[in-house]
């Protein structure tokens, strides 16, 4: 990485990398690779799998992303006649299905007792006809309780979690 | 080499990229929605995967000449609201089943609920689908296209199959990846459109029906007598309490 030349620079910088650390988490990346004009920066993680340098350049690939952040996603609406699916101190499950809490069964869960959660923070999958659905917390807050068990199947509404706001 | 130019000049794919090797093209397309890749339908494509992701922490044979891709989609393309998402990998298993049809003269692809086309009883491709946070689809698919059987390891050669080893011949990978694609996106415009008519479509290619099959979700399993693809989607399964339907789980043969 480029030597920053002002302590502004400075604290973007280390912010960037956090979020970029958290991405790499998040989607269980063990590797990236990203350049902005004459910056680069490389991050890899110890994992199980070996990283793999992507060789070729891209295609017609997206353009060159100017915002350091990632898009924010949009919080997912839940159906409009039935509310926001979560509140307060429980999060519920927005669909019917087979509740998962870990991405696969190599991986360790999304998230456990004492983690803190927020809105977009995908605490567990939902499974239903071999689609896999990532659910957001629609919350902030720290997880006290985890209310099924893996491999569980589960109901629209059916409590999943329990929520303490603030800490 | 899969004309990348074509593809997107040909199909519903508005950005594409092609790589030798990824860990999984899969991981690759959730990375770009997490950089917010706008220009959607977005297709990553790849000669080998290191770490092919198949269901329940199984790895997809990767071999070269396999067709090897992930479509990033915006939840509209498939109107996924929380019912419809579902019937998406369904929706995939006809696109792959209806383009893999004319390419075999002698035999026919059939489905297995909910997401597994297979040629004679063994697989030909393997398919899935990952819905993010903010409802973007990401879809996975593995087609055993020029790969073959002679190369793969001892568990898979009673349950797998390819194209080649099928035809006898090799595939043009661009002509078959335009074919799909486009059956792809007739299928997602059916799912948008008429849901029941792609759940008809893939119950008259269902060869379950009529054989007993079991059901495993979760720790849980059910087994009874198929009775095909509902209108819903749901597998339809005949116990002695009558005929059941359910919307998760994976079947295998009794």
């Amino acid at each position: 990485m480029n030597a920053p030349s002002a302590s502004n620079q400075d604290i973007f910088e280390v912010r960037k990398i956090r979020r970029l650390v958290e991405l790499m988490k998040e989607h269980d990346l063990s590797e990236i690779d990203l350049q902005e004009g004459d910056v680069r920066i490389q991050l890899r993680r110890a994992c199980a799998v070996a990283p793999v340098m992507v060789a070729a350049p891209p295609v017609a690939a997206m353009p060159a992303a100017a915002p350091a952040a990632p898009a924010p996603a949009a919080a997912p609406a839940a159906a409009p006649a039935a509310g926001k699916a979560n509140s307060g101190l429980v999060i519920k499950s927005p669909m019917v299905g087979t509740f998962y809490a870990a991405a696969d069964p190599e991986s360790p869960a999304y998230v456990k007792i004492g983690d803190h959660v927020g809105p977009e923070t995908t605490v567990c999958i939902v499974e239903a006809m071999k689609v896999f659905n990532q659910i957001p917390a629609e919350v902030s807050g720290k997880i006290v309780a985890v209310l099924v068990e893996n491999g569980a199947p589960v109901e629209f509404g059916q409590p999943l979690f329990n929520d303490a706001a603030g800490d | 080499m899969i004309d990348l130019a074509r593809i997107v000049q040909e199909t519903f794919v508005a950005q594409a990229e092609h790589h030798p090797t990824l860990s999984s093209t899969n991981d690759r397309a959730t990375w770009c929605a997490s950089r917010g890749a706008k220009q959607l339908p977005l297709l990553v494509v790849a000669d080998q995967q290191t770490a092919g992701r198949g269901r329940g922490g199984k790895r997809w044979w990767s071999a070269p000449g396999a067709l090897m891709f992930s479509l990033l989609i915006e939840p509209d393309t498939v109107a996924a609201d929380r019912d419809r998402s579902p019937l998406v990998a369904l929706a995939v298993a006809v696109a792959v089943a209806e383009t893999v049809a004319p390419l075999l003269a002698a035999q026919s692809p059939g489905i297995h609920w909910p997401n597994d086309v297979l040629v004679n009883g063994r697989k030909l491709t393997g398919i899935l689908v990952e819905v993010l946070a903010d409802r973007r689809h990401v879809i996975g698919i593995g087609l055993n296209t020029n790969n073959t059987l002679a190369d793969a390891p001892a568990e898979l050669q009673a349950t797998a199959t390819t194209l080649r080893d099928l035809a006898g011949q090799r595939f043009d990978q661009t002509d078959v990846l335009v074919d799909l694609l486009r059956h792809l996106a007739d299928a997602f415009s059916m799912l948008r459109d008429d849901p029941s008519a792609l759940s008809a479509r893939a119950n008259a290619r269902c060869t379950q029906r009529g054989q007993t099959v079991t059901l495993h979700w979760g720790n849980q399993h059910k087994t009874g007598v198929c009775r095909g693809i509902g209108a819903d989607g749901a597998i339809l399964l005949e116990t002695a309490a009558g005929v059941e339907r359910f919307h998760s789980g994976t079947t295998s043969p009794q």
